[in-house]
């Protein structure tokens, strides 16, 4: 929440300098678009005109990247072995935008909802970023009855004598796993590595050499990633007890293989759990500050 | 108008003031006598109270500048100088006391105080106390003002609650702007809420001036151990921030520093006194790995024996932190409250959760005895020793009034001692530094069994020792050892390198004392100079 409200606030600054204060402001209470989120269906924009713009996603294949794994402390088993472990963690690299779906021009229907760029007297305008989308299993909490076409991630370990006692039953329950980064300290703003994200009741098969990952519970964050930041902690259900492990691991490679991907068409509506009022984007900020009063007219989105 | 009543209310109430100090105002010519309590202090001597005693207009002066930080107005002078002729000047303060616990500046600064305790960061302007602030200085007005962290303060002061909802408050008041309640993110899981319907980035429009219409009140049941006041509250959470290495043991530092007066002067410095580990641990402006940091930390707990002083206590406790690293857990993490008494006496108390530690830790003395203490600083002054006997009444007091802050604090400021003048004595200065400074080293000596048996005394308790004079001398000679006093520090072996680090200053005030015979804060010396 803190570092998206920091970044957001800082980019809806620079956009407005950018953008709006060459603009004459306009005193008029005139009907405002307004964003739809209802359940189970695509975001839209709806205008008092009428025109609709509907959320749309790419269809991208599925990538499994694998990531590396230490146990840095092990509370639970302290006497156990460290084991050689890697993350196998499966993403779809997805884009989304704004489409028309219902305009006055037929011509513009299925094209990307364009923005005024300056005045409006000089009539140029630009299409609004796209939201990036990794689609993740960690969507789940999200939208627990979504199919996501993925195949679950993995933790594969040479041995598993490093898990809970109780972890031979099969099922291993992690109560929580969160993630760490370095990062100001909002009451104090001394940088200090502090716990940013994390997801509570996650449930995997022990199997063979593998841990598959059957579900997340809740999600504390948007991140939607697996925690493998440079330090994370899991909280293990240990019988009636709990018990720690911290992991070490590189969770940056992730990025690059993100931006890698190209695909950008948007074919499918995008599905409800991507709620671009609940994203911090640069999609949505731009959105928002147009469809304010004294802001909006019928001409500052076409 | 309101500048005539401004000019002339400031313009009386110094008049009031300077005539006060030279004792012409009439009635309030004659000085009251000194105040003098025959009790028994730490070391069984009697208590005599410090300075000179307070006329009425200076105490009228004292108690509206204490409790609202404002002086009087000049109608309140008049309404005292009517008391005096009818001698029923007891009355008027303590209405006067109700009536200024009554303001919104009161609240606000005792918002402020409890701000300070908490070491949470302050707003420089508070739209609560100075409506136009927001309009002035949109930028500057952050949402912490209407948090549920300072709402808890808040409530405490505005409803008269009990002080100890501060530790077992089970409700919250959320702000809510455009119909987006704030916070809520935080306790979503302790409600029950479907991830699906959470709203991850929720903030404040930067081209919105971030006003609160109203306030979405959340509740918990009385013995619910997930929840324990601001302990479980989003701003605690975000200034004692939690790690995989740390393990929630700065929040339990912070509670045993808020809660049992305990200063917590750790291996692992929370605060910037103790400067020389942070720079061993976390070398400014130097990466380090968690490995790194994990082998530094190993290294330097392995060879420090004084650390276990304090993880002993830290661990248990943030083991009811356990679950929650971030955000309110959905289950409880049980934990206990494990310390040491100062008669050595262990106390141990489980709970299911952080909502039963914090039951536990309201119901001990210790508690009590450290949160008058607070509300002694705050408006008697940190200059101003506590004897024995004082804290026993006071904590009397406190359970009396069924530890209602306001009602506590009108008591607090009927007794002499609040009425005191302010002692502008630079060897009472010094005395005081010295002990404050003694205490924290007390805070790692605390418990610690010494090489050749026994525990070190407490150094900040005097006479140091078994109250013998030999003794006494033989422990300041060792202080004065160990911390090099005759070459300003230079070769000291204490505090190590990985406790906290004197300044010169302070060092110098310690030698002097020491070379003056150790006295109190009553003159009296430990030792012959």
């Amino acid at each position: 929440m803190r570092l998206h409200s920091l970044m957001t606030t800082g980019l809806t600054v620079c956009f407005m300098t950018a953008n709006v204060y060459g603009q004459e402001l306009r005193p008029k209470a005139v009907a405002l678009p307004v964003v739809v989120e209802k359940p189970d269906q695509p975001s839209q924009l709806v205008f008092p005109d009428g025109r609709v713009a509907t959320l749309m996603m790419s269809k991208n294949a599925v990538e499994m990247i694998t990531l590396p794994m230490e146990i840095t402390e092990n509370l639970c088993r302290p006497q156990a072995q460290l084991p050689k472990c890697h993350y196998e963690f499966v993403l779809r690299q997805e884009t989304a935008n704004y489409l028309w779906t219902t305009h006055s021009d037929p011509s513009r229907v299925g094209k990307r909802l364009e923005m005024i760029n300056g005045s409006i007297e000089q009539g140029n305008y630009k299409t609004l970023e796209d939201l990036s989308l990794p689609i993740t299993n960690y969507y789940r909490p999200l939208s627990p009855q979504l199919d996501l076409g993925l195949p679950p991630d993995r933790i594969v370990c040479d041995h598993f004598a490093w898990l809970p006692s109780n972890a031979s039953t099969g099922v291993v329950k992690m109560k929580i796993w969160s993630g760490e980064i370095m990062f100001s300290n909002f009451e104090t703003g001394v940088n200090e590595n502090q716990t940013m994200f994390s997801y509570s009741s996650l449930d995997w098969q022990l199997g063979g050499q593998t841990l598959e990952l059957k579900k997340v519970g809740r999600s504390n964050s948007a991140f939607l990633f697996p925690p493998l930041l440079a330090t994370s902690a899991i909280i293990f259900e240990d019988g009636l007890d709990t018990c720690q492990i911290n992991i070490g691991s590189d969770i940056a490679k992730i990025s690059s293989i993100a931006r890698s991907q190209k695909n950008e068409h948007l074919v499918l509506p995008a599905p409800s759990f991507v709620r671009v009022t609940g994203l911090a984007s640069n999609l949505y900020n731009s959105i928002r500050f147009f469809i304010k009063e004294n802001v909006y007219t019928p001409e500052t989105f076409r | 108008m309101k500048k005539n009543t401004l000019f002339f209310t400031t313009v009386f109430g110094m008049m009031l003031l300077l005539s006060a100090a030279c004792g012409r105002f009439g009635a309030l010519e004659k000085q009251p006598e000194k105040p003098r309590v025959s009790n028994d202090s730490d070391e069984n001597q009697e208590e005599v109270l410090q300075g000179t005693p307070l006329n009425e207009v200076a105490l009228l002066h004292k108690l509206s500048m204490s409790l609202r930080g404002q002086a009087p107005t000049s109608e309140e002078y008049k309404q005292l100088k009517e008391t005096l002729s009818k001698k029923t000047e007891q009355e008027f303060f303590s209405r006067k006391a109700k009536e200024y616990m009554n303001t919104a500046t009161y609240r606000e600064r005792m918002v402020l105080r409890l701000e300070e305790l908490f070491n949470l960061k302050s707003s420089s302007s508070r739209p609560f106390l100075f409506p136009g602030a927001k309009e002035a200085l949109p930028f500057s007005v952050t949402y912490k003002q209407f948090s549920a962290t300072e709402n808890v303060f808040r409530d405490i002061f505005t409803k008269n609650l009990s002080w100890d909802f501060l530790l077992n408050g089970k409700s919250y008041r959320l702000p809510v702007v455009k119909d987006v309640i704030y916070e809520l993110d935080f306790y979503s899981n302790v409600l029950g809420l479907p991830s699906e319907t959470r709203e991850f980035f929720i903030f404040p429009d930067a081209n919105d001036i971030f006003t609160p219409e109203s306030y979405k009140e959340i509740s918990f049941a009385d013995d619910d151990p997930r929840i324990a006041g601001v302990l479980t509250s989003p701003r605690f959470f975000e200034r004692y921030t939690n790690t995989g290495l740390n393990k929630n043991r700065r929040r339990a530092a912070a509670v045993f520093r808020i809660f049992l007066c305990d200063p917590m002067m750790a291996a692992i410095p929370e605060n910037h006194d103790s400067k020389s580990l942070a720079d061993l641990v976390f070398p400014e402006g130097e990466a380090k790995t968690e490995t790194e940091i994990r082998t530094s930390i190993d290294s330097l707990h392995g060879s420090q024996p004084d650390c276990m002083a304090c993880h002993y206590k830290l661990d248990p406790l943030g083991l009811g932190f356990r679950l929650s690293p971030q955000l309110l857990h959905d289950e409880a993490s049980a934990g206990s409250l494990v310390f040491k008494k100062s008669n050595g006496e262990n106390v141990t108390k489980s709970g299911r959760g952080i909502g039963d530690i914090a039951k536990h830790l309201s119901e001990q003395p210790e508690y009590a005895s450290c949160q008058v203490e607070h509300f002694w600083n705050w408006f008697i002054g940190t200059d101003v020793p506590i004897g024995k006997r004082t804290r026993t009444e006071l904590v009397k007091n406190f359970n009396n009034v069924g530890r209602r802050a306001n009602d506590f604090i009108a008591y607090l400021v009927s007794r002499p001692e609040f009425r005191m003048r302010k002692s502008n004595d630079p060897q009472r200065a010094m005395v005081v530094e010295t002990k404050n400074f003694l205490k924290r080293c007390d805070s790692c000596h605390d418990g610690v069994k010494r090489a050749t048996g026994g525990q070190l005394p407490r150094f900040a308790t005097w006479p140091i020792g078994d109250g013998s004079a030999e003794q006494t001398k033989d422990w300041l000679s060792k202080i004065s050892k160990s911390l090099d006093l005759e070459n300003q520090g230079k070769n000291r072996t204490m505090p190590t390198k990985e406790g906290f680090k004197p300044t010169l200053v302070e060092l110098n005030n310690l030698k002097k004392w020491i070379e003056q015979g150790a006295p109190d804060e009553r003159g009296q010396k430990m030792v012959s100079p």
